[in-house]
């Protein structure tokens, strides 16, 4: 059934499946025009990502639909915007505390069920739009029905994306949790991304084929779908150089996503036996405790008495150990006998001096890095992380802040403004969602055990998708 | 719509502090000049106002001590539902009770509680004017001047001239978008000046034809080529903006050149239409320009059409006489100048009563109730008396005056004034029957009591001290009474005819019998009453 721009807008409670590539974003755009041109009066548009905001706003604008029309935020942004404007500030967590966001939402719950509250919303807009509602908390979801009997609320989401995140805190059930919502708008069912120019038009049919397949629960014989590479392996890319090989071949592509499982480590393992000369980035959670750790090392060394040998730890986290043992020992920088070795050594020496007599600075560990990086070329296995970690340095040298303080606004401003992510990354789906490759490949694929996760990996293919599995027919448990 | 709570002024003109709560929606401030009640107009007009800034001086600050800032805030209810969007003043909702009389910024789901914002004007030492929204668990959030428009606040004063024209910030601007809300007035205004403006310089001045082509020709033997040049007006300084578009009347004069009384009236009529649509009038001196007449209408028609909220100050028993009690508040400066307090009046039957009998007696701080025409009168003289002999100044020039409480109702008229917090005494008969076993009650009260040795009238204390000499002349000014030959013994016959006769139940009367008590004012003994007790009149008017 197509979807129906009338019954969407114009009912209070409306929902519609929204698959990702389905026109979505188009979608709601002709909404937000519909509402405009019917003079419906200006909608907030929510969604969770401050990349989806831009992409919606992008939209919008490009519509020609005048921005007095509507608003567009996230939902902790909108969820903030009230609680810091009417919660006394001392009972609020630190921005980077933990309980931050928990605290947020829990706040604005009780805030949306409040009258006044409620028609400061309903001076400022007629209907609210919630994109990717399957990405909800329970919570943010109990915040947002606070709304549902006061102004009218539009529902976009896809129950086959709903895949947890990192903190493991429940999500909203798109199929149980929104029971009074009016479905008679339909779904969007036209894989329109895969209909550009330069995308694969039958990858997108098999993708949709495979969908209708894991909505009915039923295994997926993946031989069938023609526009699916399927490789059939057996061991694992340590041991097995044909695994090897054929990775290589069909990671030969520039814009290209590899999908693995399990943790950091692994991944970071995965990269390193892929070999310097992949030129493949590994892809980190924005919010990976490692970062924290070691802005944490950092500031430690700065008080230590050992500050040397705590460099050299930290280094370790970063750099090939192999790299670390070419230039420095117990005592400092190892000595060199060429003119164009001791040339570079000596570039850091003062450094090093400085880090044996306890005595350096954040602006001396930032020199430091960043020649490690630039003038020593020692391998990095988690890019993401040595760059954070000079930009750190240099941020906390330059204002005056603690290491730790700096990597928290670091991240924070990674969250708004968002990241670029392109060219060759490695990734897990849930690093992934949301964003497009035109090709992407996916390691054993025997090993997912739910089929939103699986059908998240193979969504993310624009022209060409690759799956390695020791098994053709895969089963779900979940 | 839009109503003002609550108003709290620091260090503005003569007020160093107010705070007041409002629950009217028309508000008519009484008091002594002074009192600061054309200031209380000024801090709401200058909280709420939609200029970008207005020039203030040092002498603007109390004192003009300018090292403590002007602060005034109103917090207002009801504000147009365009303002009440996150992006304007939605976020800085709080909440009051009109019961404790706090305001809250922790939100509540109580439907007693009443949905208000607060606006603060901070002027410092450096005069420049800040206008934010304010609530204790945010930052400040600045106003701006289109913003403060939409409250739809003015001011009729003296300087109305500028109500006349359409230019943004004007009753007439505000009026023309609240009635037409799609049209971007601002550029209708313009528009039509454009218009004019190229039709101007369509017409083409032929007559200088002749010369311009003179200097054309100069210009050509200088190597200047100014064929195409020709005359037209320069605007700049005719630049037409709309502050030059404005009301007419049918001779096509400015309103603004209009007397005093049609430009109040005009400005009243928009201010009115603008009310009508939910606005804050304020209106300083209501009478100014006015006949008594008008002045009645004028006010009782403001009250009935009022869809919005309006104050006013007068000074004019007309004003007062025409509203109810409920409608008035007193305005009044604490004893050290430095605090001014509104006291609105309590809505009693009584006082009603006592307010239309005795509508003078709301504008002073001291009242002198009289019992009687004659006390008027007397005390008339003696504020003559006192001006032309020892004091130098007048009852009024001491925020004193009196009125007349004359009636079975005497003594409640008194107890009612009492009531309302000025200082009351009151000059009575020793005869009078009601009033004289109420003294003690009056004097319970904290009310003075001027009166004569027991059981005396007026007329019999005034013929037992006066000498004779001036009992002659009273009797001689009496026609057609004869009584040849004035002795100690007729002092008590020709007190009994004068009350019988009612010679001085007149307050010309009374004036004239006054007259003549302080012309002999020397020649009365020290220790008889009369003396004594006008002369504590009079010692009470000074306090």
């Amino acid at each position: 059934m197509p979807a129906n721009i009338n019954n969407f807008v114009n009912g209070n409670k409306t929902k519609i499946i929204a698959p990702a590539g389905y026109g979505k974003t188009h979608f709601t755009s002709d909404c937000i025009q519909y509402a405009y041109e019917h003079n419906l009066g200006k909608q907030l548009i929510l969604t969770h990502t401050h990349a989806g905001i831009a992409s919606i706003k992008e939209k919008l604008s490009k519509n020609n639909i005048p921005v007095s029309a509507y608003r567009v935020e996230t939902i902790c942004g909108y969820a903030q915007k009230y609680v810091f404007s009417f919660i006394d500030h001392s009972t609020i967590p630190e921005q980077n505390s933990n309980d931050f966001y928990t605290f947020i939402i829990e706040q604005a719950i009780g805030l949306f069920g409040k009258k006044s509250i409620q028609k400061i919303i309903q001076s400022t807009y007629k209907g609210i739009f919630i994109d990717e509602y399957q990405d909800c908390t329970k919570n943010q979801h109990a915040m947002l029905m606070k709304l549902k009997d006061v102004i009218p609320l539009h529902i976009l989401g896809d129950p086959m994306q709903g895949i947890f995140n990192f903190n493991d805190i429940p999500l909203v059930d798109f199929n149980t949790d929104l029971n009074d919502f009016d479905n008679s708008a339909g779904e969007l069912d036209i894989p329109w991304r895969w209909h550009l120019e330069g995308n694969n038009i039958n990858l997108g049919n098999d993708l949709k084929s495979i969908r209708q397949q894991l909505l009915l629960n039923n295994n997926i014989t993946l031989g069938i779908y023609q526009n699916v590479i399927t490789k059939t392996i057996t061991g694992t890319i340590y041991d097995n150089p044909s695994y090897k090989n054929q990775l290589y071949a069909a990671l030969n592509d520039s814009n290209v996503l590899l999908i693995a499982h399990g943790q950091i480590d692994q991944r970071k393992n995965l990269r390193r036996a892929l070999g310097t000369s992949c030129g493949i980035q590994l892809l980190e959670a924005i919010d990976d405790k490692h970062f924290y750790s070691i802005a944490n090392d950092i500031d430690v060394l700065l008080t230590s008495s050992k500050q040397f040998s705590k460099f050299i730890s930290i280094a370790g986290k970063l750099f090939a150990h192999t790299d670390i043992n070419v230039w420095f020992n117990n005592n400092g920088l190892v000595k060199k006998r060429t003119q164009i070795d001791k040339q570079i050594s000596e570039s850091i020496l003062p450094f090093v001096t400085k880090l044996l007599s306890n005595s350096a600075s954040y602006n001396d560990l930032y020199q430091l890095f960043y020649k490690l990086k630039n003038t020593f070329h020692f391998n990095c296995w988690r890019a993401d992380l040595l760059w954070s970690v000079i930009v750190v340095l240099q941020n906390a040298a330059s204002n005056n802040i603690e290491a730790k303080k700096a990597m928290y606004e670091h991240k924070n401003h990674i969250r708004i403004i968002g990241r670029k992510i392109y060219g060759r990354c490695i990734g897990t789906t849930l690093l992934t969602k949301g964003l497009e490759f035109d090709n992407v490949v996916i390691l054993d694929a025997q090993n997912f055990t739910d089929k939103k996760n699986f059908y998240v990996a193979i969504t993310r293919a624009c022209k060409k998708l690759t799956i390695f599995t020791t098994n053709t027919t895969l089963t779900f448990r979940f | 719509m839009s109503k003002i709570i609550k108003l709290e002024i620091k260090n503005f003109h003569g007020i160093k502090s107010l705070s007041q709560d409002f629950d009217k929606d028309f508000v008519c401030l009484v008091g002594r000049c002074d009192s600061g009640k054309t200031t209380i107009l000024d801090a709401i007009s200058y909280v709420l106002s939609p200029s970008y800034i207005i020039p203030f001086y040092d002498t603007d600050f109390f004192n003009a001590n300018i090292e403590n800032p002007i602060e005034i805030e109103a917090t207002l209810s009801d504000i147009p539902e365009l303002l009440q969007t996150e992006d304007k003043f939605g976020l800085y909702k709080r909440q009051y009770n009109p019961v404790t009389k706090a305001i809250n910024d922790n939100i509540e789901e109580n439907q007693e509680l009443l949905d208000v914002w607060t606006i603060k004007l901070t002027v410092d030492k450096n005069l420049d004017p800040k206008w934010e929204l304010i609530k204790t668990i945010q930052e400040p959030k600045p106003i701006t001047a289109t913003d403060r428009a939409k409250l739809n606040c003015f001011l009729v004063a003296d300087y109305v001239d500028r109500h006349f024209s359409w230019n943004r910030g004007t009753p007439l601007y505000q009026l023309l978008k609240s009635i037409s809300p799609d049209a971007n007035s601002q550029n209708i205004i313009i528009d039509a000046l454009r218009d004019v403006k190229s039709q101007i310089d369509g017409v083409g001045f032929h007559h200088t034809d002749k010369a311009t082509s003179e200097i054309k020709k100069q210009a050509a033997i200088l190597g200047l080529d100014i064929n195409n040049a020709k005359t037209s007006i320069d605007f700049k300084d005719i630049a037409l903006k709309d502050d030059k578009v404005c009301l007419n009347d049918a001779n096509n004069i400015p309103f603004r050149l209009r007397g005093k009384g049609t430009k109040r009236i005009v400005s009243m009529a928009i201010q009115l239409a603008l009310s009508r649509q939910g606005g804050i009038v304020l209106i300083d001196e209501i009478e100014q320009g006015l006949e008594p007449d008008r002045i009645k209408q004028i006010v009782s028609a403001l009250k009935d059409e009022n869809k919005g909220q309006i104050f006013i100050t007068t000074h004019s028993r007309e004003a007062i006489v025409e509203l109810v009690v409920d409608d008035l508040m007193l305005v009044k400066k604490s004893d050290d100048n430095e605090s001014v307090a509104l006291n609105p009046l309590p809505n009693r039957v009584e006082l009603q009563k006592v307010v239309r009998a005795c509508p003078e007696g709301f504008f002073a701080k001291k009242v002198i109730v009289c019992e009687g025409k004659t006390e008027i009168g007397i005390c008339r003289s003696l504020d003559k008396w006192r001006q032309r002999n020892q004091h130098i100044t007048s009852a009024a020039s001491k925020d004193c005056c009196y009125v007349l409480g004359e009636g079975n109702t005497f003594v409640e008229r008194v107890k009612e004034i009492k009531s309302c917090g000025f200082m009351t005494c009151v000059f009575l008969d020793s005869d009078e029957k009601v009033a004289n076993t109420q003294k003690d009650t009056l004097r319970d009260l904290g009310i003075d009591v001027f009166d004569w040795e027991p059981g005396n009238s007026i007329e019999k204390q005034v013929f037992k001290d006066l000498p004779i000499s001036a009992i002659e002349v009273l009797v001689n000014q009496q026609r057609g009474t004869d009584i040849p030959h004035i002795t100690d013994d007729s002092r008590i016959v020709i007190a009994t005819r004068a009350e019988t006769e009612k010679w001085y139940k007149q307050i010309g009367k009374g004036e004239a019998l006054g007259d003549v008590i302080f012309e002999n004012w020397d020649s009365l003994k020290e220790n008889c009453q009369l003396k004594i007790k006008l002369k504590a009149i009079s010692d009470w008017i000074d306090t």
